[in-house]
């Protein structure tokens, strides 16, 4: 009996060896990805032509690892080296371009935890999509990276050093998420672009970035919003403009506006803390009727005439004041992203989204004429504001009277 | 009665096996397809479809309770017909079991391991399946209950993180696909997974309380087509018009999730229901396989079989389909026609043909 118990044993032993043998196998082998070997690319950007000879141009900024993680060991020398190592290299395709960079880095690159993706204005001209095709068949690469264009080209995007993070396209990543401080610039993640390109009316749109030299040195800023047609860049809003968009979206989180009274002087400024949009598209008569309803509250920040505001109970109606003009301003927004966008003829708010949802059956006929029916929009604007707090202060600081 | 599997399984495991099993390749991408944001009505359109071939096969597996399939094709059709009908039958569950194993190849050659020869992880999956299979039904249903509570865990958990990112206005406009084309998709959806499930038949004889089989069979299709339904929704919620685009929209939308920062890259959760799903349909089509191979072969034991199954179902998934496409375009375009005549043509015929001879005759003993 013990024979047999152990004849069985044997074979039970051995496969449990061959899938051990397996687990070993299995763990990635031929995937392994030593940190060594790998270089992590923090930021990249393609451009287009821009020698002349028609070739798609890839630059990759990638995070030298022992720059980083050596802060103050080495006295201050640590902080002389800049901690990336920005490469370039060009091809017929973008995926040739980008493998090219194989000739001139030690290491494999790495994209998993790439930041952000550059597009320079010369590509957005001709047409992102070739690159972009590449992006969203390659595994590595996350759909939450964010797409910017760049005014220049994206190559002298990544080249800026960096600014507050110690890698450059951190920074730029920073950049973009604290949009949301003045909602004048709008993220856009090669997800929410795939869903432009894909969408058959929506007009894409991307952050702008642009180099600007502060003194000596060279540093980035955002420039208000690219607008395409299909993947072709075409025109694009400014700061007030894209928040005009952003309140359409109601995307617009945080932000200061500023209140001029009718003259047109500042005499007051306002934070937004909490923002409702409500949209609907009516179809009156064959017309296409767009709704929208924007609620806002704030706190007042500034006050600039202060004069009068002592007295107890004018604040109030001060405030109230305030909050029309205010109402006025963002109105005012709304429709300068509109003129904008029907002077381009592009749909970048997804009103033709909207209507497809709302009246499917009308769509059908509205399609196919979207670009005639656009421009012929007819837009109601409300916008409701409520100032509710006024800071530490409520008085200004002058003198009160006697 | 089959020999060569002396097992039980109760009535909760079958229903666990059957819904886990219709998930199977569907955790990774939706039933039907190609009607864009109508596509979560396909498949509750398809689940009914489905549970309507179920009502078919059962009626089939009702009338002769204890008997699998070729247990059944052998008394109604006669020895030589019969074991053709069987043989017939058997090479399809082969052919899905490799079908799934091509889907999981494909997906974990594209995500996991891009330079890693396919070979080696579709032979050391399948050796898990083989293995699972072999050792018989009891262990696949005990092993199917602990992996199914796993999976559904796992399966909210991903739907919550992405709860926020879910715009339920991407599933607007409600039923604007004609209905045709609705009905076709929903056609997809029925004969992949839910038809599938007629792989059963194999193993409905083992279930220790028969009078139970048709509500463990039906529930288990409701569950899986609901879960299903949910994920489609997510996707559809969190991807809108580009769900359509991703070879595995689920897989996409989990890549998403972002979570304050913390929680992001955990795509390798949808990887692990996926896989968990699709070994435990891959490893019931194997069992299915083996055990009527043995019945029809009258051998004495169906692991013999372990070995020659591993290799041949390995080679069929990894040379079946030249490329993704067409294993792809396979399952869209072939599958729903290719598949008729075993979830519902051996079945219904079988089960017409039992009627007309009225069998199973009273008193009548098998021939041994």
């Amino acid at each position: 009996m013990m024979n047999k118990k152990k004849n069985r044993n044997v074979p039970q032993l051995i496969f449990s060896l061959v899938l051990v043998f397996g687990l070993f196998c299995c763990s990635g082998c031929w995937d392994r990805k030593e940190i060594k070997t790998q270089g992590i690319v923090a930021g990249m950007g393609v451009d287009w032509n821009t020698d002349g000879s028609g070739k798609y141009l890839h630059t990759f900024q990638v995070i030298k690892p022992g720059e980083v993680t050596h802060p103050k060991s080495k006295g201050n020398g640590g902080g002389d080296e800049p901690p990336v190592w920005v490469g370039t290299s060009e091809g017929k395709t973008p995926y040739e371009s980008g493998r090219n960079i194989a000739f001139q880095s030690s290491r494999r690159l790495f994209f998993a935890h790439n930041q952000t993706l550059i597009f320079g204005k010369q590509l957005a001209q001709k047409g992102v999509r070739p690159p972009l095709d590449l992006e969203l068949r390659f595994s590595q690469i996350h759909s939450l990276e964010l797409i910017m264009i760049a005014k220049g080209t994206a190559k002298e995007v990544l080249e800026v050093p960096g600014g507050l993070a110690k890698i450059p396209a951190f920074d730029i990543s920073g950049m973009v998420g604290d949009a949301k401080y003045t909602s004048e610039a709008i993220p856009v993640t090669l997800e929410d672009f795939f869903g432009y390109l894909v969408s058959k009316t929506r007009a894409p749109v991307a952050p702008q970035i642009e180099v600007f030299t502060a003194g000596k040195e060279k540093r980035l800023r955002l420039a208000g919003t690219a607008v395409f047609r299909k993947d072709r860049w075409i025109g694009e809003l400014d700061k007030t403009e894209t928040r005009g968009l952003l309140w359409v979206l109601g995307q617009v989180k945080r932000g200061v506006i500023n209140i001029p009274d009718q003259r047109g002087i500042e005499v007051a400024a306002a934070e937004i803390v909490t923002t409702e949009r409500k949209l609907r598209p009516e179809i009156r008569h064959g017309k296409v009727v767009i709704r929208i309803q924007i609620n806002t509250e704030g706190n007042l920040q500034d006050i600039l005439s202060p004069q009068g505001l002592t007295d107890p109970g004018k604040m109030n109606d001060k405030l109230h004041e305030l909050e029309k003009l205010e109402a006025a301003v963002i109105r005012q927004e709304i429709l300068a992203a509109w003129r904008k966008a029907r002077r381009l003829n592009a749909d970048v708010f997804g009103f033709g989204e909207a209507l497809h949802r709302r009246h499917p059956r009308q769509w059908k006929s509205m399609e196919p004429e979207w670009d005639r029916l656009f421009p012929r929009i007819g837009l109601k604007v409300e916008v409701n504001t409520a100032l509710r707090r006024v800071g530490e202060i409520m008085t200004p600081a002058i003198p009160l009277p006697k | 009665m089959p020999v060569q599997e002396q097992g039980k399984i109760s009535a909760s495991q079958l229903l666990l096996m059957v819904a886990s099993f219709t998930m199977g390749s569907s955790t990774l991408f939706p039933p039907g397809g190609g009607i864009g944001q109508d596509n979560w009505i396909a498949i509750l359109l398809g689940l009914a479809e489905g549970i309507f071939f179920a009502l078919i096969y059962l009626a089939l597996a009702n009338r002769f309770p204890g008997k699998t399939l070729v247990d059944i094709a052998d008394l109604v059709w006669g020895p030589y017909l019969g074991k053709l009908v069987s043989a017939i039958f058997l090479l399809y569950l082969f052919h899905l079991g490799s079908l799934a194993l091509t889907v999981m190849m494909n997906f974990v050659k594209f995500t996991f391991l891009p330079v890693t020869p396919v070979s080696v992880f579709v032979l050391f999956g399948v050796l898990v399946c083989v293995a699972a299979a072999s050792a018989g039904v009891e262990v696949l249903a005990r092993s199917v209950t602990i992996l199914v509570i796993f999976v559904t865990v796992i399966f909210f958990l991903i739907d919550g993180m992405l709860l926020p990112q879910i715009k339920l206005e991407n599933l607007q406009p409600v039923l604007e696909t004609p209905l045709l084309k609705l009905l076709a998709a929903g056609h997809r959806a029925a004969t992949f997974p839910f038809g599938d499930s007629v792989a059963f038949l194999m193993l409905i004889p083992f279930l220790n309380a028969p009078r139970k089989t048709r509500s463990s069979v039906t529930n288990g299709l409701i569950f899986a087509g609901l879960m299903l339904t949910i994920a489609n929704v997510r996707n559809i919620g969190v991807l809108g018009a580009t769900a359509e685009y991703f070879l595995y929209p689920s897989y996409s939308a989990t890549r998403l999730i972002n979570v304050g920062e913390v929680f992001t890259r955990i795509e390798i959760l949808i990887g692990i229901i996926f896989l968990t799903t699709n070994f435990i349909k891959i490893t019931i089509l194997i069992y299915g396989f083996m055990l009527g191979t043995a019945q029809l072969c009258k051998l004495k034991s169906f692991r013999t079989l372990t070995i020659p199954v591993w290799i041949l179902i390995s080679l069929l998934a990894i040379h079946n389909y030249a490329n993704v496409v067409e294993s792809q375009e396979f399952v869209r375009m072939v599958y729903p026609f290719y598949s008729l005549p075993f979830q519902v043509g051996i079945p219904l015929i079988t089960w017409i043909a039992a009627l007309i001879r009225k069998q199973p005759r009273e008193g009548v003993p098998r021939k041994p």
